[in-house]
């Protein structure tokens, strides 16, 4: 109940810093807080003056405020996004906006808001793992809630001052960095129009909602040089990734007893009157699995992002080799995506991982048997863990067990040093979150 | 001359017009010119600025407490408005001076410090420091349109340059004059509105402070009655006194009135000459702008307080105006006073004429010597009644009076004096309702005497023997009864409100003779915040280059180093530079440069091959960078 209560006091203080934020100019403000000062000092006014700028000032707002109530602007918005973003990096777009009004305006603004989704109690003591906190400090504060929904975001997108529009189109260029990777909205534009005395702006709404996707920030990294043999994969390279037996076909040859009845070719029987079955080409191709651990339990926000950007930076080494890649993890059920020449797109893979969310339920048992199912395929196994607990050090033991070459990434908050980690397979990378561009460019 | 000198320089002078501070706002504009007109500029960090700021507060701060504590002023608040201009001039000289030309948030506002460096949001001070110093104006009280011609002109002025450019001057300059004449009348009507505003406060207040004109008794009043235990002052006195803050000669059913209404500054009480005179103390906390004294009977003198004044009314009740935020008085008293009667002090309501004449014929009254009659009246209600904090269930207040007297046999102090008044003007002497305070809980530790909001109390005085005399009939356990009903947090609000009577005596003790160790440790206060300024400088930039060096060590990209690099160098700020989003082979294409498309193959394979350039090349690649920069 009370939490409700603080949240919707959260909810409204920022609305109204929105409000404040987008309705007044720089000038604005400054009136604002000189009138409000004007009247704590000229409260009585056989002290000071002051109450006569404070009447004069409250007069030119509220005359602003009025003037803002007279429009004539019209303009339509055209935005040009790029497909992908990148955590991090500089995201540039266009906006092309066309005054449909014959009258020139100056001195406009272009506001750009992220779509916003106002966070639930649940919710934000899942971020900030503040249930897991003493009693007295699993309160949400308001900066905190802030910081959620800054995160929750995606990004800030600064206001952007449109030069004079004339009766021609105007291309503005907005530029803002992505926080996080995933779908960004781009909710509600506006153009915000001063009044006459250049304090109050009445904001047109300019709805035209568009999305674009952020992948996860990746890192320059050296290629592994993880010695795998090659495997036989059924039906290809085209269809390495397909579930049961088809195949990439190479000849025909007579059934033979325990052929499955799906590889019988009909038109053949049909032809000669025996079983005929259809034969496959042999491929034997290096095949690596890359293993996320989402399990996120006791790590930050910033550290399961920091092992998706691990994830994605060696998706990208990758894409050098001849190589297919299968990408594992567990969400709501185990999911494996296959890339690689002629299977899929790489960017795909990227696409993939810029979705992938953590999860509270420690479900890599799932994950050891979806690996385990795949020991006779794959050449090599690359793991991306948060923890080193006594089943991923078994999971790694087993694939070790298969001859099979391991590379495990353990992400840590620099708290675990080499010395406490048992059971280190011969590719064994401890890496801080908190400085892992250095430790990465490092190895 | 750019529009914001203009600013800066006319709100300064606005201020030293209004506020007569020349000196300071010519010393001001000065420095602001010299940076204006001369191209020194230091860098500045962040860190630095915040103490430039540090330095701004800790000047506000100290005077605060320079005008509270030592140059006692009542209100500091004004003294500060007053000198803003130059409390914020070390920001507004960082800002000029800096590289930066602008001001980091955090320097005024704490809560943005905790911004992560590269991120903190800044601003231009130099129109807020102008609208500041306008402000600061206000504090100059002219009684006249000055200072809102000022102010409507500077602002105006801003307005002006900041409208935008598709606005239409007619339009603008008419509904400027229109805003001019509106604010103008405003102006005048919150003047209006504050002394209405007052008027009713006060109105409101009476009801729960003392009226000298009229009493509100709680006689007909139901339930129990329970005063609170907060320490209203103090006494610094011999003996247990009454002391009486006003009487009443008008009988009005719940209300006792008086009859002369006027307040004067003569106080009606003078020394006799060879007379003999009292003294006591009082340390008082003032909560309003007027209040009514408590003070001993035949007050002839307050010493101790400046700037306030007092007005007596004719039935001893004095007024203090423009009270200070605590007093320490000396009252001087004769202990008699000697004003005459009028017709007032004799009337009987005749509503109560029934029981007070049988009354009076049972206790003999008219046969009886005043002295005599008064004793006996106290005499007989101590004897037969007793006090009791339950105020009754009787609403009028006559029937209330007339229960207590036939029925109920016991009430409040208030009832004790009503009817003791009523009986002493039957028995022929002048007598009047008094309220005030009995001075009796003596305080060992602070060797005083602690006046509470429980030890209010009603009395009634009769005139005989040429001076009004105290008779008090309420029988003598009530302050006991009241101090049975004590709050059980009562020691803990006591020593609350001992700590904040000893701050103020302290405050109140201070003098300028002090001043040279104030001022001593402002000094040295000042000279550690620029240490801080300038060693934080000195930190700063050895911290950085630790950093610098600690990054070079950790993160070392293959290539880095690559002398192609120099080559970019060369079109800096022309329009052949690298964009941003521009790869190299793109950029060499553009440039048309043959010669250099070897080169960024070389420095291709430095940066992203894996196994980078052998010896041999890595030195080809350097020496036809260097070959390629002296042919430039």
């Amino acid at each position: 109940m009370m939490r409700r209560f603080l949240l919707r006091q959260y909810r409204k203080v920022y609305r109204y810093d929105n409000w404040m934020r987008h309705r007044f100019t720089a000038t604005g403000h400054l009136f604002i807080t000189v009138m409000i000062a004007a009247a704590v000092l000229g409260v009585d006014t056989r002290h000071s003056n002051t109450y006569q700028l404070f009447a004069f000032l409250l007069v030119i707002l509220i005359f602003a405020r009025l003037n803002s109530l007279f429009n004539r602007l019209k303009l339509q918005i055209k935005r040009q996004l790029p497909h992908y973003g990148t955590v991090g990096e500089p995201f540039n777009y266009t906006v092309t906006l066309t005054n449909l009004t014959g009258k020139p305006y100056s001195d406009l603004a272009f506001i750009e808001q992220l779509l916003e989704d106002f966070p639930d109690y649940a919710e934000l003591q899942r971020f900030f793992r503040s249930n897991k906190q003493s009693l007295l400090k699993r309160g949400i504060s308001f900066n905190q809630w802030r910081r959620y929904l800054a995160y929750q975001r995606g990004g800030t997108i600064p206001e952007t001052a449109v030069p004079e529009l004339g009766k021609k189109s105007t291309t503005i260029a907005i530029h803002f960095t992505p926080s996080r990777r995933g779908k960004l909205t781009f909710a509600e534009s506006y153009v915000a129009k001063p009044d006459l005395f250049g304090l109050y702006r009445r904001l047109l709404p300019l709805n035209e909602p568009q999305s674009c996707l952020v992948l996860p920030k990746r890192y320059p990294l050296k290629p592994l040089l993880l010695t795998g043999k090659r495997k036989y994969q059924a039906g290809g390279v085209s269809l390495a990734n397909s579930v049961g037996n088809s195949s990439e076909f190479m000849a025909l040859r007579d059934y033979q007893h325990g052929d499955p009845l799906n590889k019988i070719h009909w038109k053949s029987f049909a032809k000669h009157g025996k079983l005929i079955v259809k034969d496959y080409q042999d491929e034997y191709f290096v095949r690596r699995a890359l293993l996320l651990d989402t399990f996120t339990a006791n790590a930050a926000v910033e550290q399961f992002e920091a092992a998706v950007s691990v994830a994605a930076s060696l998706a990208l080494v990758e894409e050098q080799n001849e190589a297919l890649l299968d990408l594992m993890f567990v969400g709501d059920q185990t999911y494996c995506f296959t890339s690689g020449r002629g299977v899929n797109h790489l960017p795909h893979l990227q696409e993939i991982l810029a979705s992938v969310q953590g999860s509270d339920k420690d479900s890599f048992l799932q994950l050891q048997q979806a690996v385990l199912s795949r020991v006779g395929q794959c050449s090599s196994f690359v793991c991306v863990l948060m923890l080193w607990d006594k089943a991923r050090q078994q999971l790694i033991k087993n694939l070790s067990a298969h001859a099979l070459p391991v590379a495990v990434f353990l992400l840590h908050d620099g708290s675990l040093s080499r010395e406490q980690c048992p059971n280190q397979p011969e590719f064994f990378y401890l890496l801080n979150y908190q400085n892992l561009a250095a430790e990465l460019a490092a190895l | 001359m750019s529009n914001i000198i203009i600013f800066l320089v006319c709100s300064l002078l606005s201020w030293a017009w209004l506020l007569n501070t020349w000196g300071e706002a010519g010393l001001i504009i000065l420095i602001i010119l010299t940076a204006k007109t001369t191209s020194w500029r230091w860098q500045i960090t962040q860190q630095q600025f915040y103490r430039w700021g540090d330095l701004s507060s800790l000047l506000t701060v100290m005077l605060l407490l320079y005008f509270y504590f030592i140059q006692i002023t009542d209100r500091p608040i004004f003294i500060g408005l007053k000198w803003l201009p130059l409390l914020f001039a070390p920001v507004l000289f960082a800002q000029l001076f800096s590289t930066e030309q602008k001001l980091p948030l955090g320097t005024l506002f704490y809560s943005f410090r905790k911004i992560q460096p590269g991120t903190a949001k800044t601003l231009d001070f130099q129109l807020p420091y102008a609208s500041l110093t306008l402000l600061s104006g206000g504090a100059a009280n002219v009684q006249n349109m000055s200072y809102f011609i000022v102010a409507s002109v500077f602002m105006l002025g801003v307005l002006w340059s900041v409208r935008p450019k598709h606005t239409q001057k007619w339009l603008w300059l008419l509904l400027v004059l229109v805003m001019i004449s509106l604010s103008h009348l405003g102006q005048f009507s919150l003047r209006r509105l504050q002394g209405i505003l007052e008027y009713k406060s006060i109105e409101w207040l009476t009801g729960l402070n003392v009226d000298p004109f009229k009493s509100q008794t709680s006689i007909g009043d139901v339930g129990e009655m329970k005063l609170s235990d907060k320490i209203l002052f103090r006494v610094k006195t011999g003996m247990p006194v009454y002391l009486l803050q006003a009487s009443y000669n008008r009988y009005a059913g719940k209300s006792w009135t008086v009859s002369d209404y006027g307040f004067s500054a003569d106080n009606p009480v003078k020394a006799q000459p060879k007379q003999l005179l009292q003294h006591l103390e009082i340390l008082q906390q003032f909560n309003q702008r007027e209040e009514i004294l408590a003070l001993p009977d035949g007050t002839v003198d307050i010493t101790g307080i400046t700037g306030s004044d007092f007005q007596y009314n004719s039935l001893g009740a004095v007024k203090i105006v423009d009270t200070p935020d605590f007093g320490n008085y000396t009252v001087i008293y004769t202990g008699k006073r000697t004003d005459t009667p009028n017709r007032h002090d004799l009337q009987i309501p005749k509503q109560h004429q029934d029981w007070i004449t049988q009354l009076g014929k049972q206790l003999k009254l008219s046969s009886l010597k005043p002295a005599i009659a008064a004793q006996t009246i106290q005499s007989y209600f101590q004897r037969n009644f007793h006090y009791s904090l339950y105020l009754g269930s009787e609403p009028d207040a006559d029937l209330a009076l007339r229960n207590f007297i036939l029925k109920r046999k016991a009430g409040h102090c208030e009832y004790f004096a009503a009817a003791s008044v009523l009986l002493l003007r039957q028995a022929g002497i002048p007598a009047r309702l008094a309220n005030g305070y009995v001075v009796e809980e003596f305080d060992l530790q602070q060797n005083l005497y602690l006046v509470r909001s429980r030890h209010a109390h009603a009395w009634a005085i009769a005139y005989f023997n040429g001076f009004w005399q105290i008779v008090d009939s309420t029988p003598s356990q009530w302050l006991q009864m009241e101090e049975e009903k004590a709050s059980l947090f009562q020691p803990i609000t006591d020593w609350f409100s001992k700590q904040l009577f000893l701050f103020k005596q302290w405050r109140l003790q201070q003098n300028e003779e002090q001043n040279p160790l104030w001022l001593a440790a402002a000094e040295l206060l000042a000279v550690y915040v620029f240490w801080r300024i300038y060693s934080a400088r000195r930190q700063l930039t050895r911290e950085s280059k630790k950093l610098n060096l600690a990054n070079e060590a950790v993160i070392s990209y293959q290539g880095l180093d690559s002398e192609f690099y120099l080559i970019a160098q060369q079109f800096q700020d022309t329009e052949y530079e690298k964009n941003q989003n521009e790869s190299t082979q793109e950029w060499v294409k553009r440039l048309q440069m043959p010669e250099l498309i070897a080169l960024y193959k070389l420095h291709y394979q430095l940066r992203f091959d894996p196994c980078g350039l052998s010896f041999e090349n890595r030195k080809q690649l350097q020496q036809q960078v260097n070959s390629w920069l002296k042919n430039q």
